[in-house]
């Protein structure tokens, strides 16, 4: 390089770096102008409901509870109505007792914390799709989980209870299969999967329970197959998921027993949970919730 | 060439230096900087909607024609409160919800928790009816427009539904809360929900015209015969408490343009705005029973009987039977035997080309709280109606019990049904169908 060159160099990054400066503040201070009339703390406001968040779920899980409507947040060409206020605290009392508090209890703290998701999304309604199904709830890549139809919520009914927290087990199954792999083994225990088609007609609920699947979704392919196993052996549990397999014909019993006992040893060996002592947990916390819902209801 | 290379480069390092340097005092708009002017139009909305002493009087046009009126009082702590006249259930009912203010192309108000505006946007048509996916065809995110004078406008962001705030007197916001609605009013009047045969009609420019508000539609129908030919008009509306129904589309009744009906106190009816013309109340259908109840003026009803006399044929008596059979063993396979359709009622809905089909489920003794409903579409063929679909209403047990419904359905949509008023009684109208087909084939009620 010349001289002339160098100095050019020189000036050029001299003349970049004046012209960068700025004498005044770049912008406003946003703390000051947030783009939002919810106060500093948006999208929350500092309710009495905020601060029961914060304490039971924000501060020591990390989660955000996303309950004051956000389009963004969900799919957007879907008509959705928000939660009830008034069901917040109660949902999500449901959600620590039934979802997070028995994996707690057996797996521990540092094993639950990091792989909760961040953000908790709640949604009243629930979304309804063009094939004439609707969605409960959904998850993305394990850093948001989104619940919907929850302004149905109604701890005195086990069949609202198994329908939100078969929704969450579902989700939050999907999240442990990202972080320990199933063996391509269990795809090979029925490999019927039939993938966007599962909701035709031609998949009824006796067809998909013969293959030895444990619901018709379980047929879109082997992930929603396994989460749908675990989602059934826990929420509506052991009792139920018996019932169902004596239903199904010879090799279908066959093939889901043999998936659950898949999912017994995927939790000790991937995870080294009990299954078996966390089905027991949520079974008697699921009692214990509708005992109480009951009771209230009567007073 | 070299010299040329550095003079070139001095050039454009003095260019990058000068286009690098922030000239925004020259650049700025009213000397603000955008997220500045954005929180000044945010506030500027917020201090306007809490603001108002007696709150707001909102109206709202949703995509499936259904209009609402409700009264909001919005607080600084971002909380609103809102009564709307929806149904008589929850007239007078304040609902509260959280609402927000956010930037979006414009100032955007959002209701960000469930209340009764969201209640519209509801995709489950158990909440409040609706489609199922899309309920009413409505919003919760409202884009704001304009503002003029007391007046608010805003745009709904997904549906592009119009809102309007309108500044609310003592009296609104009383009215409101005392749940004065429409069919409060129409009691006072004809006493319209308890069917008691009387009606409305106004001279307009001396043609007697038939007036059938009906608030269940949303909508009011003005008809009248002209060179003998029946005229129809009808046009959804707000009702605005205490007394006012304003059209949403002017209906034009024989030249003259009408509006808005007022509330006359002192002569408890309703006054033609602008033209004087009070709404009065007759015994006499003003038009015939056949149109009254093609215009949907009029409730045809079929009692709970076996056999209603000689006014149900043969054919209709074994369709309804097999009907009843059916219902009755789905009703047993769900826990309730005993129970099978008792009284039918039909009415038109004119503007959908439906005619409204609510069928009581009972034991003759107790029924099924929430009715059981169809939607059965029509078309006009000459002076006979043709039955050409049948749809279960969500929200019903219309869907559950529609197999065992089946053998009914069928005998309606294979005839063309020629429409009679029969007077059997003093005092009663019967409108009977006869099959245009065969005329042995026929079903009349009573017309209410």
């Amino acid at each position: 390089m010349t001289t002339s060159n160098k100095l050019v160099a020189v000036a050029l990054c001299c003349g970049l770096a004046l012209g960068c400066t700025d004498n005044n503040a770049l912008n406003v201070d946003l703390r000051d102008a947030p783009l939002t009339t919810a106060g500093d703390r948006d999208p929350q406001t500092s309710s009495e409901l905020d601060r029961w968040l914060d304490e039971h779920i924000v501060t020591p899980y990390n989660i955000q509870v996303l309950y004051r409507f956000d389009r963004f947040q969900y799919e957007i060409d879907k008509d959705l109505a928000p939660i009830d206020e008034t069901l917040v605290i109660p949902v999500m009392q449901a959600v620590l007792d039934l979802w997070i508090a028995p994996y707690e209890k057996l797996a521990g703290k540092a094993f639950i914390k990091p792989i909760l998701p961040k953000q908790l999304g709640l949604v009243g309604s629930p979304s309804y799709n063009n094939d004439g199904t609707i969605t409960l709830g959904t998850a993305d890549a394990g850093r948001q989980v989104n619940l919907f139809e929850l302004n149905s919520y109604d701890p005195t009914d086990e069949s609202v209870l198994n329908r939100m927290f078969h929704t969450i087990h579902h989700e939050f199954a999907h999240i442990l299969h990202q972080r320990v792999v199933i063996s391509p083994e269990f795809q090979k225990i029925s490999p019927y999967y039939v993938g966007g088609t599962w909701a035709s007609i031609a998949n009824t609920a006796e067809t998909a329970r013969n293959l030895g699947f444990a619901s018709r979704y379980a047929r879109m392919n082997y992930h929603e197959d396994f989460v749908e196993t675990v989602a059934f052996l826990l929420v509506e549990g052991q009792a139920y998921f018996d019932s169902y397999v004596s239903a199904a014909d010879g090799i279908g019993q066959e093939r889901l027993r043999v998936k659950e006992q898949f999912v017994v040893d995927y939790f000790k060996t991937g995870l080294d949970i009990d299954f078996r002592a966390l089905q027991r947990e949520i079974a008697e916390t699921k009692a214990a919730i509708i005992a109480t819902g009951q009771e209230a209801q009567n007073q | 060439m070299r010299k040329f290379n550095y003079y070139t480069h001095l050039v454009f390092v003095a260019i990058m230096a000068l286009s690098c340097s922030k000239m925004e005092d020259r650049l700025l708009i009213d000397g603000l900087r955008p997220e500045e002017r954005i929180r000044q139009s945010l506030d500027s909305l917020s201090r306007t909607l809490t603001g108002s002493e007696h709150g707001w009087i909102a109206l709202l046009k949703t995509n499936s024609g259904y209009c609402y009126s409700f009264h909001m009082a919005f607080g600084s702590d971002g909380r609103v409160g809102i009564v709307g006249d929806m149904n008589e259930e929850i007239a007078s009912e304040t609902f509260g919800s959280t609402y927000r203010i956010v930037q979006g192309n414009g100032p955007v108000l959002m209701f960000d928790t469930y209340n009764i505006i969201t209640l519209l946007t509801d995709p489950t048509p158990d909440a409040f009816g609706g489609k199922a996916g899309s309920g009413y065809g409505s919003d919760i995110e409202f884009e704001w427009r304009a503002i003029i004078g007391d007046t608010l406008s805003f745009i709904g962001k997904k549906q592009q539904v119009p809102l309007t705030l309108v500044r609310a007197t003592a009296a609104e916001r009383e009215a409101f809360t005392d749940g004065q609605t429409l069919p409060n009013l129409l009691d006072k009047t004809i006493g319209i929900t308890d069917m008691g045969g009387e009606f409305l009609s106004a001279s307009i420019n001396g043609i007697p015209t038939q007036v059938v508000p009906m608030p269940e539609l949303r909508k009011f129908v003005f008809a009248y015969v002209e060179n003998g030919t029946l005229v129809v008009r009808q046009s959804a509306f707000y009702h605005v408490p205490p007394h006012r129904v304003v059209f949403v589309e002017p209906m034009v009744v024989n030249g003259e343009r009408i509006t808005e009906l007022v509330w006359d106190e002192a002569n408890q009816r309703f006054v033609i705005a602008g033209l004087d013309i009070p709404i009065e109340v007759s015994e006499q259908r003003i038009l015939p029973p056949e149109q009254s109840f093609l215009i949907g003026a009029g409730r045809l009803y079929l009692p709970n009987m076996e056999r209603f006399g000689t006014f149900w044929s043969d054919p209709f008596v074994s369709a309804l039977n097999n009907a009843k059979v059916q219902v009755e063993a789905i009703a047993s396979a769900a826990g309730v035997p005993g129970f099978t359709v008792g009284e039918i009622a039909m009415s038109v809905d004119f503007g959908n080309k439906s005619i409204l089909m609510v069928c009581q489920i009972t034991n003759g003794t107790n029924s099924l709280i929430t009715p059981t409903s169809y939607r059965l579409s029509y078309e006009l063929e000459g002076n006979a109606i043709r039955i050409t679909g049948v749809q279960a209403i969500s929200g019903t047990y219309g869907s559950y019990f529609q197999p065992g419904m089946r053998p009914l359905f069928s005998f309606l949509m294979s005839h063309s049904f020629r429409l009679e008023a029969l007077h059997p009684i003093p005092g009663f109208t019967f409108l009977n169908f006869v099959s245009t087909e065969d005329a042995a084939v026929f079903f009349a009620g009573v017309l209410l």
